[in-house]
């Protein structure tokens, strides 16, 4: 029997197929002339091509056959892919949550230490860590960044 | 031979996957609970100690900028002190009082409940919160046990922790913005735990239907565990406010009522805009104004701070945290044990 080569397929894969094809007669078939037609391929790969005369035998028929192009809803398809996508993006950008604004530290913060020792008061010290006395103590004492 | 081969090859691989996944998951499990058992000794202590020395701290204050200070905390009797360039914080039981070169700002308690049954900090903790031991650094001469706490929800900020396993105290915390911009770090460069003086204790407050309404209002994860009122007392406006503090075991988030009225002096006054949102280091605060100015406190994201005072000024009337010295329970006394402030 030829020798069956599964080169290119992963462990489980390579073993299935060499077990299916040990079995079946006419995948066996269609095998060998997998292979036979892999050998002409490496042949002619060997060939040295003109490639420029290929070209010059390419050209003019190119230009002579007529655009084949793709179906109109392909088209259609790709501009409303392509439009949906702009809009969406721009809805994206235009519709997203900003964060609130936030404004100037020394003039509107003043007003709220109060609200800040008093949230400390509540606090006790239940916490972990005293997070509102560094800001009581910039603001109090005027620190400037 | 071959087929039995392959199985056998397919079952090992099964159950080599299964033990590392068993092996990721018990990882995970202990250093959750290390982190969670190093949090509890950190909570048990802070009732039990009253940190002191010299701390420093840095905060961002916007638009990339940072503002640092270093601060001496000291304990005299049962009042503290933090003292910096041009500032000095003072707590006692009678209120808080923060003195600078514009005068002071004083501000006393007139009572404050906590909440019976609300469900203790570690549990919120571990529902709120990934927890992650990060490894081990030295801080203010004492080796560290670093955890990194992630909030499950972005209500929260992320923050690494720096515990001393010993006694559980917190020598350096650093909170991170989402976007991962350092928010508020502050290390204790030298640390002496002093024992808290017993003050003043805590009475309790059964929970009502005026909670769960509270609840609501809060951002996913936050529960309400004290309620209080305190009163400016540094100028004749005498301004009130009542106050609900809400927590989701690490954060702290404090929503006042705060009373109509014309307000003192500078630090009385309240802003010209009827809505608004400031953030210093890891701290927001949002204000809304209706009848009442609602304002939130508490180291959330901004957004979420605003989105609380809204919700609260759009139920007025309905909603209110107006009420009289509520009937304290006859509970004994567990938890928190003492409170010097």
């Amino acid at each position: 029997m030829h020798r069956l080569s599964v080169n290119g397929l992963p462990f489980p894969l390579s073993y299935l197929a060499l077990r299916h094809i040990a079995s079946c007669p006419d995948c066996q078939v269609l095998w060998q002339r997998e292979e036979k037609l892999t050998a002409w391929l490496r042949q002619a790969g060997q060939v040295k091509w003109d490639r420029s005369h290929l070209w010059h035998r390419l050209k003019p028929r190119l230009k002579q056959r007529p655009v084949v192009g793709q179906p109109f809803w392909h088209r259609v398809l790709a501009v409303a892919t392509v439009a949906t996508s702009i809009v969406g993006m721009g809805l994206y950008f235009w519709l997203r949550p900003v964060p609130p604004a936030q404004q100037a530290l020394s003039a509107s913060v003043r007003p709220f230490v109060q609200a800040m020792i008093q949230h400390h008061l509540t606090l006790g010290s239940a916490s972990v860590a005293d997070e509102v006395i560094p800001a009581l103590t910039l603001i109090g004492g005027r620190q400037e960044p | 031979m071959k087929r039995l081969f392959f199985l056998a090859l397919l079952l090992a691989l099964g159950v080599a996957i299964a033990a590392l996944l068993y092996w990721n998951r018990s990882v995970t499990d202990r250093r959750t609970k290390t982190g969670l058992s190093l949090l509890q000794k950190a909570l048990t202590n802070r009732h039990k100690w009253e940190m002191t020395g010299r701390v420093r701290w840095i905060l961002s204050v916007g638009e990339n900028k940072w503002s640092q200070g270093v601060a001496q905390v000291s304990l005299k009797g049962s009042d503290l002190f933090v003292r910096s360039a041009g500032a000095e914080v003072w707590c006692s039981a009678q209120g808080c009082r923060v003195r600078s070169e514009e005068g002071a700002l004083v501000s006393e308690p007139l009572w404050i409940y906590q909440i019976k049954n609300y469900p203790d900090r570690l549990s919120l903790i571990a529902a709120n919160y990934r927890l992650q031991v990060a490894g081990k650094r030295r801080f203010s001469g004492k080796n560290c046990v670093v955890i990194y706490a992630s909030p499950i929800k972005k209500v929260a900020y992320p923050r690494w922790l720096a515990i001393d396993p010993v006694f559980g105290l917190i020598l350096r915390q650093e909170v991170f913005g989402h976007d991962g911009t350092l928010l508020q770090a502050t290390e204790w460069e030298s640390a002496q735990p002093a024992p808290r003086p017993a003050v003043r204790t805590h009475k309790f407050l059964e929970p009502d239907s005026r909670w769960k309404e509270a609840a609501s209002l809060l951002p996913s994860g936050f529960v309400p565990e004290k309620f209080g009122m305190s009163r400016c007392r540094c100028c004749p406006c005498g301004t009130t406010a009542h106050s609900l503090l809400a927590t989701d075991g690490l954060c702290d988030l404090t929503l006042l009522q705060v009373q109509p009225g014309e307000s003192g002096c500078a630090h009385c006054q309240r802003p010209p805009e009827p809505t608004g949102v400031v953030q210093i280091g890891s701290l927001s605060i949002a204000w809304q104004r209706n009848h009442f100015t609602w304002v939130a406190v508490g180291e959330v994201p901004p957004a979420v701070a605003l989105q609380v005072v809204k919700k609260a000024a759009a139920l007025e009337p309905d909603f209110s945290l107006t009420e009289d010295e509520p009937n304290a329970l006859t509970v004994p006394q567990t938890f928190p044990p003492t409170e010097s402030r």
